[in-house]
């Protein structure tokens, strides 16, 4: 199994913005095409926000219509806070929801409607 | 309903009152905008940044307010659109202001913006804070200021400055963008469908994965702060064109519908260190 050392790979510790996750994903992306499975390292990263890890983790369980069994088979994350393997694993989660109601011919636009409380 | 005592921040009224600034500069035949305004904190000073940026670019108004603290206030928290100076009143504590810095360009440009203006406008002042918060500060940060980039419309980009209060272990933070706003933003995109008020509006906008964004893989942004902002014990009041979304205590948050339309979003924030 390859492991990454993501902020080697992006030359930054700052990983907040959607460009940077968005290279991460591609290069994710062309590894698995190499291989079974891949471990990203975040050690020695500073921050990390929703957007990159929309761009990247979410972005990658809906380009492969992975489930989440699939997705912890196939990436391996090490090096990340509690809090935001946290957040992580909440983008993960909330892309995975609406993707599975896509799958099933659903508009999350729809979804949406129907669950508002208020 | 609305609670006067638990506003420490910001008030309904004062919002209501600083919207009336936009209509005065409009109609403004002078070479400055003269300002009874009585008062001064961050959430005004990035109202009015945004506001000339909008409006006085093509004619070069100043603002000039009355009361003088008010004038050196600007003048040292860096708002650019003042007309003169008042050197006889004596500077106000320079570790208590967090400069105002103004965000546009594209995201890589913002993030490096934003990092900066956190590290040497904010961060320095709490230097001494738990590696933990102070990751969590800046992730909030920017998920405000690229919410607003990613989908306010604006072309002025975003507003932003703060107050430190070290006494009180606690800092202030005020962004603003004269954009279509987050009721705006969701009316457009499910035109007819989402029958919601402008409060209604920004909750939805702050619940768990709700987003204009036509892909599963978004809308964790707000939802994050809020969490943030719950945990921290401090507080959040979101105003958006005529909403009012307050957060005080625990789970308690309060609505208020707003009686003068307001452009944009302003998020006031405050957080305990």
């Amino acid at each position: 199994m390859k492991k990454i050392k993501v902020v080697d790979k992006l030359k930054s510790s700052n990983l907040l913005s959607s460009v940077k996750g968005e290279i991460l994903y591609q290069y994710i992306l062309a590894q698995l095409d190499q291989m079974n499975s891949i471990t990203l390292d975040f050690s020695d990263y500073e921050y990390i926000s929703s957007t990159f890890l929309n761009s990247t983790f979410g972005k990658l369980l809906v380009s492969k219509n992975w489930t989440k069994e699939q997705f912890f088979d196939m990436i391996k994350v090490i090096g990340l806070s509690d809090d935001d393997m946290s957040n992580l694993m909440l983008s993960v989660q909330n892309a995975l929801f609406k993707n599975d109601l896509l799958l099933k011919g659903q508009n999350i636009e729809d979804v949406y409607l129907s669950n508002l409380s208020y | 309903m609305f609670n006067k005592e638990m506003y420490h921040s910001i008030k309904p009224a004062s919002i209501e009152s600083i919207a009336k600034i936009k209509a005065d500069l409009i109609e403004c035949e002078d070479e400055y905008l003269f300002s009874t305004l009585k008062f001064a904190r961050p959430y005004v000073v990035v109202y009015l940044d945004q506001l000339f940026r909008k409006y006085s670019v093509l004619n070069n108004i100043l603002f000039l307010p009355k009361e003088r603290k008010i004038h050196k206030y600007l003048h040292q928290v860096g708002f650019e659109f003042l007309r003169g100076h008042c050197p006889e009143i004596p500077d106000f504590n320079e570790e208590c202001i967090i400069k105002l810095k103004f965000f546009n360009g594209s995201e890589e440009e913002v993030e490096e913006q934003a990092l900066e203006w956190i590290n040497k406008d904010i961060l320095k002042f709490i230097s001494s804070i738990d590696k933990m918060l102070k990751r969590k500060i800046v992730n909030n940060i920017w998920e405000i200021i690229q919410n607003s980039l990613l989908h306010s419309e604006n072309l002025n980009g975003i507003s932003a400055c703060g107050q430190l209060y070290p006494k009180k272990k606690y800092f202030e933070l005020a962004f603003y963008d004269f954009g279509i706003g987050i009721p705006g933003k969701i009316k457009k995109h499910f035109i007819s469908k989402l029958c919601l008020n402008d409060c209604e509006c920004i909750k939805w906008a702050m619940d768990k994965g709700n987003s204009t964004k036509n892909v599963p893989n978004a809308g964790m942004g707000l939802y994050f702060l809020r969490e943030f902002i719950k945990m921290n014990g401090g507080y959040f009041q979101l105003i958006s064109n005529s909403g009012f979304l307050g957060h005080i205590h625990s789970s308690y948050e309060d609505m208020v519908r707003l009686h003068n339309l307001s452009d944009g979003t302003l998020v006031n924030i405050r957080i305990n260190y």
